[in-house]
């Protein structure tokens, strides 16, 4: 059976979990603080760990730190209604394998639970850099681990106007998604890295993939290889046995204020001006 | 009574008068608080979001409020200790605490007032957090003795608190007349 510790030291907060998780079939155990839960990690075995991040003597990111080097492996779920960029942002740095916020919506924590414990344990991603200002992430090239870049990204955005925040939401998804599958080619050996920058008037992202890039010309298959007639591609799609579709590079341009490749087309970084939103 | 209220709640805990904290903060940041904090008084408890987070178990619902309630004197008294102190780092420790165990019970109104306190405490705006603290004050007193209600009759609370009062009034406590 599915062993799941749950580290809370919030006593409605720790007994709402039991049950939940209790309810859903896992054999559950608790801890109410980080000594409590290193006390039972040594001494029986855990497939999940739910961690509460504010805790009295011992954080929940401290915790974090020392399981890791207990087990590296280990999936960690970190629960918190502390939704700060740098606590995201240090979970993630931490190798958390996910991030739930509080108040917890029970059917989507155990949604939660269930994909986390269905698949391995995904390859982690590493930050570079973890101030606000800068952020510098690394990742493999899969979807789910441009899934999770996605939500840390667009948290630290969270503060910005909901159409801005929308626009470039768009534009990054659009262009991370890209970089994973046609640069990194799916494979979770190779890395993509991302930079975002954060200043008083304006935002930049960056993606690198490794790829070795791209002709726009050649994009026949794509609305931007077309500025003329942007439905021309979609023969092309079709005559290729691709997906309709085609248009997420022109509307991540159309998204955002800049958009620049490099010259073999395997880094974009694309800017929106905050004062002009 | 059941036998999880092994620490019955001291009202004299529970219901302690802010303006004691207020008075303490230097005269010149009293007078540069913004009247910003708006009291929320409506939604004392959320019991449809309350039963929800339960799974619709109602002894697990009562069970939560119990183990709330238990707890409750020491997330308060970890919260007066710092605002006293003026630890805004701490401030924030002990709001955020309560923001996570009032919300667990449907406390929708002490949540959000929590909330604002640490976002205060978070940019060190002590002087804003203290002023604050009367509304958190007030929205727990109100879920205390709502948890209390439903659970076993009503309260026996007694209503010492002049914020409190006004608060449950609906109208906005007047500590600088």
């Amino acid at each position: 059976m599915t062993r799941i510790l749950i580290v809370e030291d919030d006593g409605a907060s720790r007994r709402l979990l039991e049950q939940l998780l209790a309810s859903d079939g896992y054999r559950v155990a608790s801890a109410r603080d980080g000594a409590d839960a290193l006390r039972r990690l040594a001494r029986g075995r855990f497939d999940l760990i739910l961690l509460d991040v504010w805790m009295p003597r011992m954080t929940g990111l401290e915790l974090l730190e020392q399981v890791r080097k207990r087990r590296p492996r280990l999936r960690i779920i970190m629960v918190t209604a502390d939704d700060t960029s740098a606590t995201l942002l240090h979970s993630v740095k931490r190798h958390a394998t996910e991030f739930v916020r509080k108040p917890i919506d029970p059917d989507a924590l155990l949604d939660v639970v269930r994909r986390v414990l269905e698949h391995p344990a995904p390859p982690p991603i590493d930050v570079v850099s973890a101030r606000p200002e800068w952020v510098e992430l690394v990742a493999p090239c899969t979807l789910s681990a441009a899934n999770r870049v996605h939500d840390v990204v667009v948290h630290l955005d969270a503060d910005l106007a909901p159409e801005v925040r929308e626009s470039v939401g768009f534009a990054f998804r659009e262009l991370l998604m890209n970089a994973v599958e046609w640069g990194g080619k799916l494979n979770p050996r190779r890395k993509v890295r991302i930079s975002y920058l954060r200043a008083a008037r304006m935002v930049l992202y960056r993606i690198a993939d490794p790829g070795s890039g791209f002709d726009v010309a050649k994009l026949d298959h794509a609305a931007i290889a077309h500025p003329a007639d942007p439905t021309a591609h979609l023969e092309h799609r079709e005559a290729k046995n691709l997906r309709p579709g085609g248009f997420g590079l022109m509307m991540a341009r159309e998204s955002v204020d800049e958009l620049i490749y490099n010259e073999k087309h395997n880094e974009v970084v694309f800017v929106k001006y905050l004062d002009r939103a | 009574m059941t036998a999880y209220l092994v620490k019955p709640l001291q009202p004299q805990q529970l219901i302690e008068p802010v303006e004691s904290l207020a008075q303490a903060a230097p005269a010149a940041e009293q007078q540069s608080v913004p009247n910003v904090v708006e009291p929320h008084v409506e939604g004392i408890v959320d019991e449809a979001d309350a039963l929800k987070l339960a799974g619709g178990d109602h002894a697990l619902r009562r069970e939560l409020a119990q183990l709330f309630l238990t707890e409750l004197p020491d997330k308060l008294a970890n919260l007066r200790t710092a605002a006293a102190a003026g630890d805004a780092e701490q401030l924030r420790l002990a709001a955020h605490a309560l923001k996570g165990s009032t919300a667990a019970v449907g406390g929708r109104a002490a949540s959000d007032a929590s909330s604002r306190i640490e976002h205060l405490g978070r940019s060190a705006n002590l002087a804003a957090a203290r002023a604050a603290l009367a509304d958190l004050e007030a929205a727990l007193e109100q879920l205390a003795a709502a948890l209390q209600e439903s659970a076993h009759g009503p309260s026996s609370l007694p209503r010492r608190s002049q914020s409190a009062q006004a608060a449950k009034a609906g109208r906005r406590p007047r500590k600088h007349p």
